[in-house]
């Protein structure tokens, strides 16, 4: 069985997957946001998603370790490392104390940084396309621009658990930045990007009647996380 | 008297433990390679040690393992190359010191908690942690 999910978000992702083991699924492959599945025992497994060091790669002392373990490393996906281990071992969990919780969620953090300034690139030069006259350009610089915005709430969400982690370790009281983009906005650029890739094959009317939509629902995103940004101060 | 071994070394960072106090990971892990020992050995022998209380995560052993090695506290004790390559792990001198200076810091909580059990309740008013 095949399923399509785009996860930003890796404690999600893991908690779906063990919902589908529950189900009896066994995660088994991924590409691209495509999850192959196959048939368990319901509850045989436990999914974790560890985050490496290497594009696409664990050191052997990592698989060894891991093997001897009692756990398996189903895919490498970019940085990320799908695992499981038979339920039958006992809980599995990979990160047990606080200090090394931080330090894998800050792992994470500063990759999502690093993709941020690399799409920020790329929407620059998807705008120039546009600017050359090419829609296509500005359906890209859409979608870039709803994987940024995707991309920036999930740093604050990884922020905030990092800041409560901490607060548990230091007993002392940090303050947190909720919220981020509202996913209204998200909404609303993926709509227009999808507009801006029909002009010109679908009438003229659809486009224009899916561009209005997509741009109430992007003002109406702005105006929403403007406001909350703002009432948090 | 013990004057602590350790002193503070640089800010305060909150990221990664600097060496004092050391983490219970930190310290049980040490206790555990006082004779060679591999991963999963060690995540066993933990366990046995608190009755189940600290079970180590795969993930925070093994970051464990590589900053204990970097810090030069621990270092690899064999690779047995006949049957299953496992990597096995033992305490070195450094490692046996600072373990020591653990020690000497936690008398000194142990000792100084004593004075508690003198005192009345009545006179001592408790300012409650925020510890969950």
């Amino acid at each position: 069985m095949m399923k399509f999910r785009l996860y930003l978000d890796k404690d999600s992702e893991t908690e779906w997957l063990n919902q589908m083991v529950e189900k009896g699924w066994a995660m088994k492959r991924y590409f691209a946001g495509f999850y192959q599945f196959e048939r368990c025992e319901p509850g045989q497994y436990i999914y974790q998603v560890d985050f490496g060091s290497r594009l696409y790669h664990v050191s052997d002392d990592y698989r060894e370790f891991m093997e001897d373990a009692g756990v398996e490393i189903v895919q490498l996906w970019g940085y990320w490392i799908i695992l499981r281990r038979p339920a039958a071992d006992g809980p599995f969990e990979l990160y047990t104390d606080v200090g090394s919780t931080i330090e894998h969620y800050t792992k994470i953090r500063r990759m999502f940084h690093g993709a941020i300034i690399l799409e920020i690139l790329c929407l620059l030069g998807e705008v120039w396309v546009g600017i050359q006259g090419e829609p296509m350009g500005y359906a890209m610089v859409c979608l870039i621009g709803a994987f940024i915005a995707g991309c920036i709430n999930e740093s604050i969400r990884i922020r905030n658990v990092i800041e409560e982690l901490r607060e548990r370790k230091s007993d002392m009281v940090f303050n947190k930045t909720k919220k981020g983009f509202s996913s209204l906005l998200t909404v609303g650029l993926l709509m227009n990007a999808c507009a801006l890739a029909l002009i010109g094959s679908a009438s003229d009317y659809i486009v224009a009647v899916i561009q209005v939509i997509a741009i109430i629902m992007m003002a109406a995103g702005l105006y929403i996380s403007v406001r909350s940004a703002r009432g948090r101060q | 008297m013990q004057t602590s071994q350790y002193d503070r070394k640089g800010s305060c960072d909150v990221m990664t433990d600097r060496d004092s106090p050391l983490t219970e990971a930190f310290f049980y892990i040490l206790l555990a390679l006082r004779r060679p020992n591999h991963g999963y050995g060690i995540i066993q022998e933990v366990e046995q040690l608190t009755d189940g209380r600290v079970a180590l995560g795969p993930g925070t052993l093994y970051g464990a393992l590589q900053t204990l090695q970097k810090r030069g506290w621990i270092q690899i004790y064999s690779v047995d190359t006949e049957s299953r390559k496992k990597k096995e792990y033992v305490i070195t001198q450094a490692g046996r010191e600072v373990f020591a200076a653990e020690m000497a810091r936690l008398r000194e909580l142990l000792e100084n908690g004593r004075l508690m059990e003198g005192s009345g309740d009545d006179e001592v008013s408790i300012v409650s942690g925020q510890r969950q």
